[in-house]
């Protein structure tokens, strides 16, 4: 027996010992490792805070399309939103305020819209920033060979046909008439004007003008290294890693508090963890749950909530015969207990909204019809339109057919797939026979983005964008012609404050009553922030607006 | 010289295979319904707008010329560009692949070294109240879900001890000597290396023991014995020598299984390797990348199956090469 137990304790020692020999060995071999490791920064412990850092938590890799006109994900546009920065900010109130722009006005037939430069502006490489980068960034969105469709702004400007087409080699629409002025000029006024400059940053001419137009999606090198005036210059970008940002000492507003910025890519999974172990600073939280909320109270972290600028909706295939009638939808509305949702799912942290606008725009209409969750209502408004059950089975019926509905919906957002069968329960309760039908995210598109494709209800997710109104921001097949249309068209036409509130409210209104989507909820916004930040802030359209004030508090640093 | 000869009958036959691999997944990933840059649309986008920029990237070719475009491409080694990242292919592939291959070789050695004397143990001692033991618990260990045992593990160490990052492969900004640097990465390598390692530990335990155990009650051994040879010597001399041939080939098969199945653990922790990079060509249908991403996976698991093969040639002279 003894000679087994040697035998036992030798092949442990053996392997044992070759084994961390092994381990060693491979983990040396980490510079096989795709981390290039960055120069500066702490050279101190590592999970260790320091004073000269900020650490934001994204939840996933960016796409490394760091372009302000051909990004796509959150993630890049948060890298972007740093680095770059914009004609108009929005502040607070949702007012635009100048940023790159000194000042900007409006002629007084809408058509013209000027903007005043600043002067000492520098790119991140020197060079000095001028009206040429302004007119160079948006002409180049409406290019023949720009990968992306143009954006509605430049679709209004003058000129507009002829340059897409690639007949004149300039765009008519926007000129420089000296070094820090630049002046858009509109074929059909253009309300909505500002939002995009607020939403697209300017891209630096001489950086960008060495790639053709037709390449910038794959121009890996410049995307990788972007060239911005923002407060925070690009340092480095360690795939599936981290951003590292190093503060911009010529910002025009001021140098940023904090030296470096960086962006560390965690699962929501492990979020909370990477809080609490004070491996990131700011991180925004997936859920409310209250159990998930002590945690991070009981470890000192602070929660910043405030209003989501993402709204939830069921979009209704207004050409579909069953859904043509503006009753039929309306009954819809009425049948889903949108609060109970938002009780439920988002734990009470959310709110409704009756129009594709967000309630804490200035322009939305306070009276708008709020459809209360009224199963009583709903039925009444059927049987208006001539649904009832004549045979029944407990499901309503009009012309020998059944009343069925399909609610189509993608997998991906926790609280949408949840939110699903609560709508589905809703609509059974209403005599709707309602059936489920889940699928990824590209085939429920596809869906939509066939127009010869008929459905009942596709839930979706859509962002909100100050004074961009308008059902085709978001999946709908109404609003393309007649009254809906006109006042369309008013919205975007009326550059006069008074006279666009009205337009605004008239054509919110109409879509309050037509309800093309179901209106379903906005869920709030939450971010943990380390108890150790100072001056977070943010509103609900700019998380970064604030971002050259953060810092890091020394006295609870460790 | 056979052995050549049967290399290279076996590598033609991996090509071909390949080749067939290539079309099926291409034919599937193709056929689904919707299309790789439907994400990439705006609701604004009007129905000629998209057509006009879908012609522009060939979708509207039939599939047997996108596939003939696809293979004449792959065979200069351009595997085209990733929708998504408008990385190349094989740019993004040869970025990551690194990193899965330390985590999973890091897992592997150190399942192995486990499993090895556990399963030689367990073979001496089968039957035995403590071989029992040991298959209770092996089996207790396969049976927990990677995601439940990496959250256990980042609770335990991250969250309460607070002695190990919770996720990601190195500090970011972190800057040191090359031993600091080294530290740092096998301190995020620990949790998810322990996670992969679990999974398959218990495999290779099992089957270290069975092949052992086997060659206990051989002929041959009895005969060692009987000569009187020492327990020692018999085991490390004969048994094990024998039981090396079924060990390197599940090994082997088990490399495939050790590139791709390290995704879940790969998301967890933010380790940026091939399991993640495939999940999210899937889930963001980009063909072009997940194409690449499925012919490596196909490619290595045809190398590997080759190399057993040819190790077993090696380690046993006995067999002997049919032509």
């Amino acid at each position: 027996m003894t000679a087994i137990k040697d035998l036992w304790h030798t092949t442990w020692r053996k392997t044992a010992a070759a084994a961390i020999a092994a381990v060693c060995a491979v983990s040396l071999a980490g510079c096989g490792l795709n981390t290039s490791v960055g120069t500066a920064a702490t050279a101190a412990g590592t999970s260790a805070q320091s004073t000269d850092t900020v650490r934001y938590a994204l939840w996933s890799n960016p796409n490394g399309q760091f372009n302000p006109v051909t990004y796509f994900t959150d993630y890049d546009r948060a890298i972007i939103f740093n680095v770059y920065s914009r004609l108009v900010v929005l502040d607070a109130q949702q007012n635009y305020q100048p940023s790159l722009a000194k000042s900007y006005n409006w002629s007084a037939d809408g058509k013209e819209l000027t903007f005043e430069l600043r002067d000492n502006v520098k790119w991140h490489d020197g060079e000095p920033f001028t009206a040429q980068d302004v007119v160079y960034t948006y002409a180049a969105t409406a290019n023949k060979d720009f990968p992306l469709d143009p954006s509605t702004l430049v679709q209004h400007l003058e000129g507009y046909e002829d340059y897409h087409a690639g007949k004149t080699q300039d765009f008519a629409g926007i000129t420089a008439p000296d070094d820090h002025t630049v002046v858009f000029h509109f074929a059909t006024p253009y309300s909505g004007a500002l939002a995009t400059f607020a939403d697209k940053p300017v891209l630096a001419k001489h950086v960008w003008e060495k790639v053709p137009i037709a390449q910038w999606k794959t121009a890996t090198d410049l995307l990788k290294h972007p060239i911005g005036t923002g407060p925070y210059k690009f340092k480095e970008f360690v795939d599936g890693q981290y951003v590292a940002l190093e503060a911009n000492p010529d910002y025009f507003e001021g140098a940023p508090a904090t030296k470096n910025l960086i962006f560390k890519i965690v699962s929501p999974d492990t979020l909370q963890t990477a809080v609490i172990n004070k491996e990131v600073d700011i991180a925004e939280i997936s859920n409310f749950n209250s159990k998930e909320l002590d945690a991070y109270k009981q470890q000192g972290v602070n929660i910043v909530e405030g209003e989501g600028n993402g709204g939830q909706y069921l979009t209704f295939d207004t050409k579909n015969p069953k859904l043509a009638d503006k009753r039929v939808r309306q009954a819809l509305l009425y049948a889903i207990n949108r609060k109970g949702i938002i009780d439920s799912l988002l734990y009470g942290h959310g709110i409704t909204f009756n129009a594709q606008a967000h309630p804490s725009d200035p322009l939305y209409p306070k009276d708008l019809n709020s459809y209360d969750y009224s199963p009583e209502k709903a039925k009444e408004l059927l049987k208006e339109a001539g649904w009832t059950d004549t045979d029944g089975d407990g499901f309503l019926d009009k012309d020998g057919q059944k009343f069925t509905f399909t609610i189509n919906f993608p997998t991906g957002n926790k609280t949408r797939e949840l939110s699903a069968p609560i709508i589905q329960k809703n609509f059974q309760d209403i005599g709707i026979d309602a059936q489920l039908s889940q699928a990824d995210f590209n085939t429920t598109l596809a869906i939509l983005q066939d127009p010869n494709k008929q459905y009942d209800g596709v839930l979706m997710g859509g962002t909100f964008r100050p004074q961009q109104y308008g059902s085709a921001n978001w999946w709908s097949r109404w609003g393309e012609d007649g009254e809906s249309k006109a006042a369309l068209d008013k919205v975007n036409e009326t550059t006069d404050p008074t006279a666009l509130a009205q337009a605004v409210s008239q054509y919110l209104h109409l879509e309050n009553d037509e309800v093309p989507f179901a209106f379903l909820y906005i869920p709030n916004q939450g971010t943990a922030v380390r108890p150790e930040v100072k001056n977070f802030e943010r509103s609900t359209y700019e998380i970064f607006s604030n971002v050259s004030k953060w810092s890091v508090s020394p006295s609870q640093a460790q | 010289m056979p052995i050549v000869k049967y290399i290279a009958r076996r590598a033609a036959i991996a090509v071909v295979v390949l080749f067939g691999i290539s079309l099926i997944v291409f034919a599937v990933l193709n056929l689904q319904p919707g299309n790789p840059y439907a994400s990439m649309f705006s609701p604004q986008t009007d129905a000629a707008t998209r057509e006009e920029l879908l012609r522009k990237v060939g979708y509207y070719d039939p599939l047997w010329l996108k596939y003939v475009k696809w293979v004449g491409r792959a065979l200069q080694g351009d595997l085209g560009y990733s929708i998504q990242l408008g990385v190349p292919v094989t740019a993004v592939i040869a970025s990551r692949v690194g990193n899965t291959l330390v985590l999973t070789v890091a897992a592997a050695v150190i399942a192995f070294v486990f499993a090895l004397p556990v399963g030689i143990y367990s073979a001496i001692r089968r039957g035995r109240v403590s071989d029992r033991l040991i298959t209770v618990v092996t089996f207790g260990i396969m049976s927990i879900p990677a995601f439940f045992l990496a959250m256990i593990l980042i609770r335990v160490f991250s969250a309460q001890l607070k002695v190990l990052p919770s996720s990601g492969m190195i500090t970011p900004g972190f800057a040191g000597t090359p031993e600091q640097v080294t530290w740092d990465v096998i301190r995020h390598l620990i949790m998810p290396a322990t996670v992969l390692a679990a999974m398959s530990f218990a495999t290779y335990s099992r089957y270290i023991r069975s092949s052992t155990s086997e060659l206990l009650d051989a002929d041959f051994v009895r005969a060692l014995f009987a000569k009187g040879l020492s327990r020692r010597s018999v085991i490390y001399g004969h048994v094990l020598k024998n039981a090396a041939k079924p060990i390197v080939t599940v090994l082997m098969l088990a490399v495939p299984g050790l590139l791709s199945g390290a995704l879940i653990t790969e998301t967890v922790f933010s380790w940026s390797g091939i399991g993640r990079l495939g999940y999210d060509a899937a889930v963001g249908r980009d063909y072009p990348l997940l194409m690449g991403i499925t012919l490596l996976l196909a490619l290595v698991t045809l190398l590997a199956n080759l190399l057993g093969d040819v190790i077993n040639v090696i380690i046993d002279p006995r067999i002997r090469v049919q032509s």
